[in-house]
């Protein structure tokens, strides 16, 4: 049973999104870009609830509603596990789903400084090239 | 045998020609880590000395672990732990002699945590022995959590424990209320103006304005459900401190 | 002018607001009250000019004794670090109105005496030295000990050096030299305990908070030596886990030992003076009192009257760690059954320190040479002592808490109900004295204790103490 290192999730708490939030994003984000791979065994309720300093209760509500979602499977006697879906089954949609949050509060900040869109995609397009 | 460990029905409270508490209804239940966030003046520690005996209520009904107060059992006062703002207490004892002066008035008393926690927050065989005015603010607010957890108490009423409190020191005190939920499931009641330490361990909040308790629920549903309309742009939720600053208004 | 006036006042009256147990206006009466008093005993009894002298020795002796128990706490913590350094003017306006008001005192104190002598005495000196000692104490100033010695010399070696010396020492002491020097000192000493911040300011306040200044706290508040009585009796407390000595240890520091400590001292002091007065060593009035020992041991009393008058303002500093002790389930829940447990803790508490008190007097009395019937009568003011017991019960809860002063005025009024009462019968009837006065005394204790034991079952739970006012 491989358990995953600790710096494995982090929360800023004080931010305008609720602390289980953040972590489902989180989750959501590692088993998309593949750094969760399905099998592997995520630290269980306790273990996280101690590294981030979080009521347990936050931790078991975000692990709940990824096994709802699917992202998570529970298996008895292992814990909570990513669901078995390879890679590949993510098709492009999908992630660019999970991207829409952030892109969301990008397009926010971009109206408060009255900035056109051509503007900001072009910057964000120069940003990827840059960044790849 | 009711679900409720505290419950508060139609306190009112004078203090010195003002309204403290007015009519203030308030329930919590086994299990629950709830903050209680107020302006300050706003009478959290009055509340929390109400709660517990420790002040007369000029009206209203105040229920602990089902008991009425004033028929509170000795096992149920065992089963209370009080962390008061004030943390320059006893004075004049040494800690070990004041740890062991509350040893002898409970009935349970853990000494292996007490030793524990002790070790894991700084404090030496020096200060062990040295009067406790001679320890500084945040050594003397430490000793009063151990105080209180000490007798493993099935509830928690801490009123602003961390205040003097480095971040280190806040953090460790956090574990350890976590620590306390995931064994043994204590209710905890906490007041803080720190709403960071808030938003990680608390699930419930419960704001108090003007004597009353005007909003009370899950954290998570009320930031989420609180909307601001600013400027015909809706956000999609508030931060812990938008929320205080508009509930508390 | 006017404005350096306003600001002397203003300072005077935020020092004084510093000491809570110091009501200006009751040392104010008491002031007035005793002038009067004596002037008038003055006028009727003695020669014609005797009476100004004491419309002037007595208020300056009282202003003395405010200057030094009352003004001088507040305005050593009014100049912090901080405030000497940084507020314009403030250290130069305290240093300038606590020597003017020495030298007031002082002043107006030798003028009164020069009224009947024709040169003020070594009381001047005295009383100089003894304030100046309690201002260097209650700042701490590490040296200010050597302050007393003069003092100290005096009195041991007044009677004793030849006389030709001593004419010319009282000589000295009376000239206008000496006394152009009281000026000098107090300007240094006052100098030395309002320093302007730097380490010795800092040294100083960490010397004050370990010994707090004058009031109740003064013996009860040092810091514990390696062996301690309290500890000891704390750790007799825990094992035997009896209610009432741990109800008692959550209000501060164990009172008997405190109590045994100031007794020590007392007794030591007290039998000093005893030894140089029958050695013929003492000059003056301290003789006079000295002959009368048994005036003299029932100063030890003191410390019983002290403490049971200090009951209230005792319960009333520990709030918080009341409200601890409050919700501990070792102590009764119902408000009954926890008075009457702190009722009867507090009882015997002073019970116990009344029975030190006594045999201290008493083991005094025999050291000092007082056989048969002056045993008895010292046993007999021991007695008078016994109403002050009832002090330490009342309501808790609601009742405010009284000046120190005034509920030290109260503990002396019920010790001396007692005598009176004797008194009026013996002048009234021709009844003996002591049998009425300790009959009277007796009674008076069994009846405040039983009416006020009542009160105290039928109040809300004494814990918190004052919170319903």
């Amino acid at each position: 049973m491989a358990t995953l290192p600790n710096y494995l999730f982090s929360i800023t708490p004080g931010s305008s999104d609720p602390i289980y939030r953040q972590l489902v994003d989180q989750v959501r984000r590692l088993v998309a870009a593949g750094q969760l791979a399905p099998g592997e065994t995520l630290p269980s309720v306790r273990d996280v609830a101690q590294q981030l300093t979080v009521n347990p209760m936050t931790v078991s509500k975000v692990y709940g509603l990824l096994e709802v979602e699917g992202v998570l499977v529970r298996r008895r006697g292992i814990g909570m596990t990513v669901a078995g879906q390879p890679r590949d089954k993510h098709d492009a949609p999908e992630r660019a789903r999970l991207l829409r949050p952030i892109l969301e509060r990008a397009a926010r900040e971009a109206r408060e400084l009255e900035l056109d869109a051509d503007t900001v995609v072009a910057l964000f397009t120069h940003i990827l090239k840059e960044q790849s | 045998m009711t679900s409720s460990l505290i419950q508060m029905r139609g306190v009112a409270m004078r203090f010195g020609g003002k309204t403290v508490l007015d009519g203030l209804d308030w329930e919590v239940r086994r299990g629950q880590v709830i903050g209680l966030l107020g302006r300050n003046g706003a009478g959290k520690s009055t509340l929390m000395e109400c709660m517990l005996g420790l002040r007369e209520v000029d009206a209203g009904a105040i229920a602990l672990f089902g008991e009425p107060l004033g028929a509170l059992s000795d096992a149920n006062r065992a089963r209370i732990g009080y962390v008061p703002q004030k943390s320059d207490l006893f004075e004049w004892m040494t800690p070990r002699q004041m740890l062991a002066y509350f040893k002898a008035l409970y009935p349970r008393w853990n000494d292996e945590r007490v030793a524990t926690l002790l070790t894991r927050w700084g404090f030496d065989v020096l200060d062990l022995n040295k009067p406790i005015r001679r320890l500084s603010g945040g050594e003397r607010q430490r000793l009063s959590i151990i105080r209180a957890l000490a007798h493993d108490p099935a509830l928690l009423v801490l009123d602003e424990p961390v205040s003097a409190l480095d971040p280190a020191g806040r953090r460790a005190f956090l574990g350890e209320l976590i620590d306390e939920v995931v064994e043994r499931g204590t209710t905890i009641v906490f007041s803080t103006h720190i709403l960071t330490d808030l938003e990680r361990v608390a699930l419930d909040v419960a704001f108090l304005k003007d004597g009353k308790i005007v909003l009370q629920g899950p954290l998570d549903d009320l930031l989420e459900g609180a909307h601001q309309a600013q400027g015909g742009v809706r956000t999609d939720s508030l931060s812990l401190e938008q929320l205080f600053l508009e509930a508390t208004q | 002018m006017s404005r350096s006036l306003a600001q002397y006042w203003l300072l005077w009256r935020a020092a004084l607001g510093f000491t809570r147990a110091f009501s200006p206006r009751l040392l104010l009466l008491l002031a007035v009250f005793t002038t009067l008093v004596s002037t008038g005993i003055a006028a009727i009894s003695a020669s014609s000019a005797a009476w100004l002298s004491w419309a002037l020795c007595t208020p300056a002796g009282f202003l003395l004794l405010a200057w030094s128990l009352g003004y001088l706490p507040g305005a050593l913590k009014l100049n912090t670090p901080a405030n000497a350094q940084l507020v314009p003017g403030l250290r130069r306006r305290l240093v300038e109105l606590t020597l003017l008001v020495w030298l007031l005192g002082i002043g107006v104190l030798g003028a009164g005496m020069l009224v009947t002598t024709k040169a003020p005495g070594p009381g001047l000196w005295l009383a100089a030295f003894l304030t100046l000692g309690v201002a260097g104490m209650t700042s701490g100033i590490r040296i200010a000990w050597l302050i007393y010695l003069p003092l100290l010399a005096g009195v041991v070696l007044h009677q004793r050096l030849p006389r030709p010396l001593l004419l010319a020492v009282d000589g000295l002491l009376g000239s206008h030299l000496a006394l152009a020097l009281l000026a000098p000192l107090g300007a240094l000493t006052t100098l030395a305990i309002f320093p302007q911040a730097g380490k010795r300011h800092w040294d100083m306040l960490a010397k004050q908070a370990g010994s707090s200044a004058f009031g109740a706290r003064t013996v009860l508040d040092q810091e514990p030596g390696r062996f301690s009585w309290d500890g000891l009796l704390l750790r007799r407390a825990l094992a035997q886990r009896r209610p009432g000595p741990l109800l008692m240890r959550a209000l501060g520091r164990s009172l008997p030992a405190a109590a045994a400590n100031g007794l020590a001292f007392a007794a030591l002091g007290i039998g000093a003076v005893i030894y140089l007065a029958q050695r013929g060593l003492l000059p003056g009035m301290t003789s006079y009192f000295a002959q009368l020992s048994w005036v003299t041991i029932s100063g030890v009393l003191l410390v019983f009257v002290f403490q049971a008058g200090m009951a209230p303002a005792w319960l009333a500093r520990t709030t918080g760690e009341q409200a601890l002790v409050r919700l501990a389930p070792a102590f009764p829940a119902g408000a009954a059954g926890f008075n009457e447990l702190l009722a009867r803790a507090q009882l015997r508490q002073s019970l116990t320190i009344w029975l030190m008190a006594s045999s201290a007097a008493l083991m005094l009395g025999l050291a000092s040479g007082m056989e048969g019937s002056a045993l008895w009568q010292q046993a007999g003011v021991c007695c008078m002592t016994l109403p002050t017991l009832a002090l330490a019960l009342r309501d808790h809860a609601r009742s405010s808490v009284w000046p120190i002063f005034g509920m030290w005025a109260i503990a002396f009024a019920l010790s001396y109900i007692g005598p009176m009462v004797g008194i009026a019968a013996y002048a009234a009837f021709g009844l003996p004295f002591w049998p009425v006065a300790l009959i009277t005394a007796f009674a008076l204790t069994a009846v405040l204790v039983v009416k006020r034991l009542r009160l105290m079952r039928a109040a809300p739970i004494a814990f918190p103490a004052g919170r319903l006012n």
